[in-house]
């Protein structure tokens, strides 16, 4: 028992001074990963590509206000570097690599839209970037968007007015059909006739548009019905227009009363409409948010779990897939197969000195990063035993490496694998939800997967990392550490 | 039941690789507290035949008992008597020597106090003293070898098997080496030494010759001589002008097999015998009844063991040669 404690302290007390004596080894361990987590920290920042973009537009409307409120708006999303009528210029000049977009604005839009037809406002560009695609298309969507909503606010702005001046006519109509109604003498037949006559055209407008005549119609519910409404009353004024000239409106009381109540309730619409502010006419929905969290994170906060993860991983698997080839090339393993000492001894003995050397590096860099501003906000007893977990399943698939390599070269070839492999399937970069059902299992068996969703919860949100975490690094070290003894145990007493 | 006096015996041992390459009808016994050598070309089947006897290999066939045990089943106690030194390994180039001495000292177990006295003596004993605080790296490849070989004592074993330990260093430092191997002998200590340096059976107890994985011959060097130049040489020493004379001299005696001229030392002969001193006693007085040969020396010679590997393997071909026709 005392000479197995001996044993095992053989590796760890080589191990640890092997690595002390390196310390170029040990500075570049620490302070490369560091330096590229605050490279990475100072110069990502997250934004939409900046889009070099030429705005074509027709002749007519160079030099009108109508141009600079468009290019305002475009501006937001684009960096407008020239606007041109020249389609043909602005098109080779994007060939050449020259500009991102070229945004074509078309003429006659205001016909196009009478004709029924939408406008078209065509985005060229020559991308092999399907990400600045992704973002050349949003853009150009969301400009559309607001686009529309500006023709749409200045429309609503019109019929406002138009709300208005019809509001003031039926106030007189109505007036005058409740005079004519009581066979007032003030009732002048001349003057209701032309108001039914104004007012009937104005009603055709309404009848017209189903959308329309349910927003002005009481009720507004049946777009059907508030168009017969609209016609009925319609009807009426032309009777009464009618009747106004044959003489005989005293026989029409009762459609004269009708027609005088549909108008009070139009009239009230209408003044409501007139009231309504355009914006609330154009979008009726308004979108809020509440990140309950508080302020997201920045990006390089937000990031830097993942890269934490990302670094030690990397020096985790690296140590332990070079360990046990160099242990061969250097003739170790057959002294250590005549040796009293088991392979659990051996393995046991690195496992546990190269815990303590990585952690030592991420006491350090979780330290420096801290100075920097970032937070740490869960438990710190959390963090070091999911680092330990998280150490000792990078280290199982570090030595898993070694078991199959016959070179340091082949064992270091295969640690860039895991460390390309860990960059696209561990959501590192990638959310894991982009990828097939099939694919996404791959990230399953990475140590690196379950270390960054640790490390958000710990030390971002300050909460338990989810039970699975544990224990798929913890199954990863167990059946790593199994792999190893398996593959290994043949060739520690037997030179194959 | 009667302990046998071999701490090694191999009983027709085979281990085939492949094709013609691997160790064939390996029949050896290594009595307890001598020096064993294996001799052999590189390639010849000396590593392998170490590495079958410390388990590092299994054989195909045959049975390999060390210390009483199949070396496959070796106990961590038997593993503990044994030192190895493997042909390959010099121990790590970031440690320093005591610290690779310190590591190897935990390997076999060693406690803590034992240890720093133990290492003091080996550091002593194979002349790194100075260098104890030196790295790995920065030793010559001779140090590296002394280092290695303390290492393989540090746990005073009783059986070492040390393959080609006094391979690529200068002769001085090979002489050290078996004067050190012979102090552990007579220690009481086995050692199974593989060595390409034909002449270093000389220093060994038993010599075991081995080419193209088969065992050729074992026994001791005289025994080894005498097989090679059937019996012993007695030199001797005339005027160049009566050489001639002195070999029909010589040759007609009956206790001489064979007369050799030399043709690089004028003068020079060499008469086979079968024992050099009792040879001596007959044949000098043979020249007094020839005053014209004028004889200045006779002494016993003993070809280096150079030479005597070259006899025994042109012998085994002229064997093999004879036998081929005989097919």
């Amino acid at each position: 028992m005392f000479k197995g404690f001996i044993r095992f302290l053989a590796f760890f007390t080589k191990e640890v001074t092997e690595i002390s004596r390196q310390p170029k080894l040990v500075l570049s361990l620490i302070l490369g990963p560091f330096l590229i987590l605050l490279l990475f920290g100072a110069g990502y920042q997250g934004d939409q590509p900046l889009l070099k973009t030429i705005l074509v537009v027709p002749e007519a409307m160079i030099d009108t206000p109508v141009l600079e409120q468009m290019r305002t708006a475009i501006q937001a999303n684009y960096e407008i570097v020239e606007t041109s009528t020249d389609r043909t210029a602005a098109m080779d000049k994007l060939i050449k690599g020259q500009v991102d977009v070229v945004e074509i604005i078309p003429g006659n839009i205001e016909e196009t839209v009478l004709n029924g037809q939408q406008a078209q406002v065509e985005f060229k560009y020559n991308e092999i970037n399907p990400l600045t695609e992704q973002w050349i298309q949003y853009l150009g969507y969301a400009q559309v968007t607001e686009l529309n909503k500006t023709i749409l606010r200045s429309q609503a702005d019109q019929l406002k007015e138009e709300a208005a001046d019809a509001n003031t006519e039926l106030a007189n109509m109505k007036r005058q059909l409740d005079a004519l109604k009581e066979i007032s003498s003030t009732a002048d037949p001349q003057e209701v006739a032309a108001s039914a006559r104004e007012l009937n055209e104005a009603l055709g407008v309404l009848a017209a548009s189903p959308v329309l005549a349910a927003q002005v119609a009481a009720g507004g519910d049946d777009p059907e019905q508030a168009q017969q409404e609209i016609r009925d009353l319609r009807e009426d004024l032309t009777v009464i227009e009618q009747s106004t000239t044959n003489g005989d409106l005293e026989a029409q009381q009762e459609r004269i009363g009708r027609a005088s109540q549909r108008i009070g309730e139009l009239e009230q619409i209408t003044g409501k409409l007139v009231a309504l502010p355009s914006e609330v006419i154009v979008s009726p929905l308004q979108q809020t948010y509440e990140n309950v969290y508080g302020t997201a994170l920045t990006f390089m906060v937000y990031y830097v779990p993942g890269v934490l993860a990302l670094i030690i991983q990397h020096i985790a698997v690296t140590l332990g897939a070079l360990s046990l080839v160099r242990e061969r090339l250097l003739g170790a393993i057959e002294f250590y197969g005549v040796a009293p000492v088991s392979l659990t001894q051996v393995l046991t003995g690195k496992y546990m000195a190269y815990t303590l050397f990585t952690g030592i590096i991420i006491a350090i860099l979780v330290g420096l990063m801290m100075a920097l501003g970032v937070p740490f906000v869960g438990s710190v007893t959390l963090f070091v035993g999911l680092s330990a977990l998280f150490i000792l399943a990078a280290l199982g698939v570090g030595f898993a490496i070694s078991a199959l390599s016959s070179t340091d070269s082949q064992a270091v070839q295969l640690s860039m694998l895991v460390l390309l492999f860990s960059m696209f399937f561990s959501g590192f970069f990638l959310p894991l939800e982009n990828f097939s059902q099939y694919v996404r299992p791959v990230g399953a068996i990475i140590p690196q997967t379950y270390a960054i969703q640790g490390y958000q919860d710990i030390m971002l949100r300050g909460r338990v990392p989810d039970q699975l975490v544990w224990v798929a690094l913890a199954a990863i070290a167990v059946i790593t550490f199994v792999v190893v003894q398996v593959v290994w145990r043949r060739q520690f007493r037997q030179i194959s | 039941m009667q302990q046998s006096p071999n701490i090694i015996e191999m009983r027709d041992v085979n281990l085939k690789f492949g094709g013609d390459t691997g160790v064939f009808d390996l029949n050896i016994d290594v009595p307890q507290g001598s020096i064993f050598g294996m001799i052999g070309p590189s390639g010849s089947g000396k590593t392998t035949t170490a590495r079958l006897m410390v388990g590092l290999y299994r054989p195909t066939s045959g049975s390999i008992r060390v210390m009483g045990r199949e070396p496959a089943r070796f106990k961590a106690r038997d593993r503990e008597r044994i030192g190895y030194m493997p042909q390959q390994f010099v121990l790590y180039p970031n440690l320093t020597v005591e610290e690779n001495l310190r590591f190897v000292a935990s390997l076999y177990g060693v406690g803590f106090r034992r240890r720093r006295k133990r290492i003091d003596e080996l550091l002593e004993f194979v002349e790194l003293t100075d260098a104890r605080r030196r790295l790995g790296s920065q030793l010559s490849g001779g140090m590296k070898r002394r280092l290695e070989l303390a290492g393989s004592l540090i746990h005073e074993p009783t059986l070492l098997f040390a393959d080609e330990p006094t391979a690529g260093i200068d002769p001085v430092l090979r002489s050290k080496f078996w004067k050190a191997f012979h102090d552990l002998r007579s220690q009481g200590r086995t050692l199974f030494v593989t060595t390409q340096y034909v002449g270093e059976a000389a220093y060994c107890d038993l010599v075991g010759v081995m080419r193209d994985g088969r065992l050729l011959f074992v026994d001791t060097p005289d025994g080894l001589r005498r097989r090679a130049v059937g019996g012993e040489v007695v030199q001797l020493s005339v005027d160049p002008g009566c050489v001639r004379e002195a070999a029909r001299i010589l040759y007609e005696h009956p206790i001489v097999s064979d007369v050799h001229i030399s043709r690089s030392e004028p003068g020079l002969l060499q008469a086979y015998v079968e024992e050099a001193g009792s040879a001596l006693t007959v044949l000098i007085p043979l020249f007094d009844a020839h005053p014209d040969v004028i004889l200045k020396q006779a002494e016993e010679y003993r070809p280096p063991f150079d030479d005597i590997f070259i006899m025994l393997m042109e012998k085994v071909d002229r064997e093999e040669a004879a036998e081929q026709r005989n097919v």
